[in-house]
């Protein structure tokens, strides 16, 4: 009856990251602050973050159907670079947190809180749709000379398998 | 694969409600605020709130794991009364929403946004779990002469036809 959460972690985020990608925080970005809450009013978001890792390639997803995840092995908030973070989509006939992403149009707002306890405000570059196997996985995670933000989940429906095989992705910048 | 949400509704809230209890709002309470937010920092929770409604005597669940649902029917926030509030617990082998509710201890904090933008914040008095074959719905759902909160969602592990038998009940008042 149970499935267990291995399984998902090949249906949420079957993207493969070159473990370069991965690389470590440097001491400068190690004193950046890091998401604690995220909030999209348009699409009706608003959850806690954790933590979540990038474990063999595969990008982990959260443990709560209602938590954002925010890879930590990616950039901080509050400076050049690029803050990665991830959420459910749907599980087992029922919407979860990012459900909505996809409605989401360039100039929309979104609001991330620091473990600083600031404000980190964003407005949408663009919102794309991806088959998997066609991410360009590089492009979508490399730092960045601006303040970027990068929400992925999955898209569309679920294939006779049960899994998702299209992502949405939305890029935005800090205001 | 996908299991109809219908499903749920028997899994998620078997508490039947007493018809009655189910009074449309009357003109005092209609102009009092309704929630929007919902923040318990003790478990980590933070979601958005969406009216939820108990038809034939079943209380609805919401329509997305990530989000909690408030009774509509019920008390509003700003005066005596009950605010019944509710969430996923626990959905095909994932934590949801409400998943750590029973960890919550008297005294512990929980915060209501209205959509007057006011935080009315409650502290709790009791956390019980029951047989949902046993809960005293009636007390569980009464209004009340002081400003009171009720939280409720599954408990405990999965019986072997797939739904969970107990509940959690979360009793606060206004401080």
């Amino acid at each position: 009856m149970m499935r267990r959460p291995l399984w998902l972690v090949v249906l949420l985020a079957a993207i493969v990251v070159p473990s370069a990608a991965a690389q470590p925080a440097t001491p400068d970005t190690a004193k950046r602050a890091t998401p604690v809450e995220l909030g999209i009013d348009r699409i009706g978001v608003l959850a806690r973050c954790e933590r979540v890792e990038i474990d063999r390639g595969v990008m982990q997803p959260p443990t709560n159907l209602a938590v954002a995840g925010w890879y930590g092995g990616f950039d901080r908030l509050g400076g050049s670079g690029n803050v990665v973070l991830t959420g459910y989509y749907y599980w087992s006939g029922l919407p979860a947190l990012l459900y909505d992403l996809a409605l989401l149009t360039q100039g929309d707002s979104i609001t991330l809180v620091g473990d600083d306890e600031q404000n980190y405000d964003y407005l949408v570059e663009s919102v794309t749709t991806h088959e998997k196997s066609d991410v360009p996985i590089n492009d979508i995670l490399r730092s960045d000379r601006r303040e970027m933000l990068t929400i992925i989940t999955d898209a569309g429906n679920a294939d006779a398998l049960g899994e998702f095989t299209r992502a949405t992705i939305v890029r935005a910048e800090r205001v | 694969m996908r299991r109809a949400p219908l499903w749920l509704v028997v899994l998620l809230v078997a508490l039947v409600a007493p018809s009655a209890s189910a009074q449309p709002a009357t003109p005092d309470t209609a102009a009092r605020a309704a929630p929007v937010e919902l923040r318990i920092d003790a478990i980590g929770v933070l979601a958005r709130c969406e009216r939820v409604d108990i038809e034939q005597g079943m209380m609805q669940p919401p329509t997305n794991l990530a989000i909690a649902g408030w009774y509509g029917d019920l008390d509003r926030l700003g005066g005596p009364g009950n605010v019944v509030l509710t969430g996923y617990y626990y959905w095909a082998g994932l934590p949801a929403l409400l998943y750590e509710l029973a960890l919550l201890q008297e005294g512990d904090e929980v915060t209501i946004t209205g959509d007057d933008g006011h935080d009315y914040e409650y502290r709790v008095e009791s956390v019980t779990t029951y047989e949902k074959s046993d809960a005293p719905i009636s007390a569980i759902l009464k209004r009340d002469e002081c400003e009171a909160l009720t939280i409720i969602t599954d408990a405990g592990n999965i019986d072997t036809s797939g739904g969970f038998t107990r509940s959690t009940v979360v009793r606060a008042e206004r401080m």
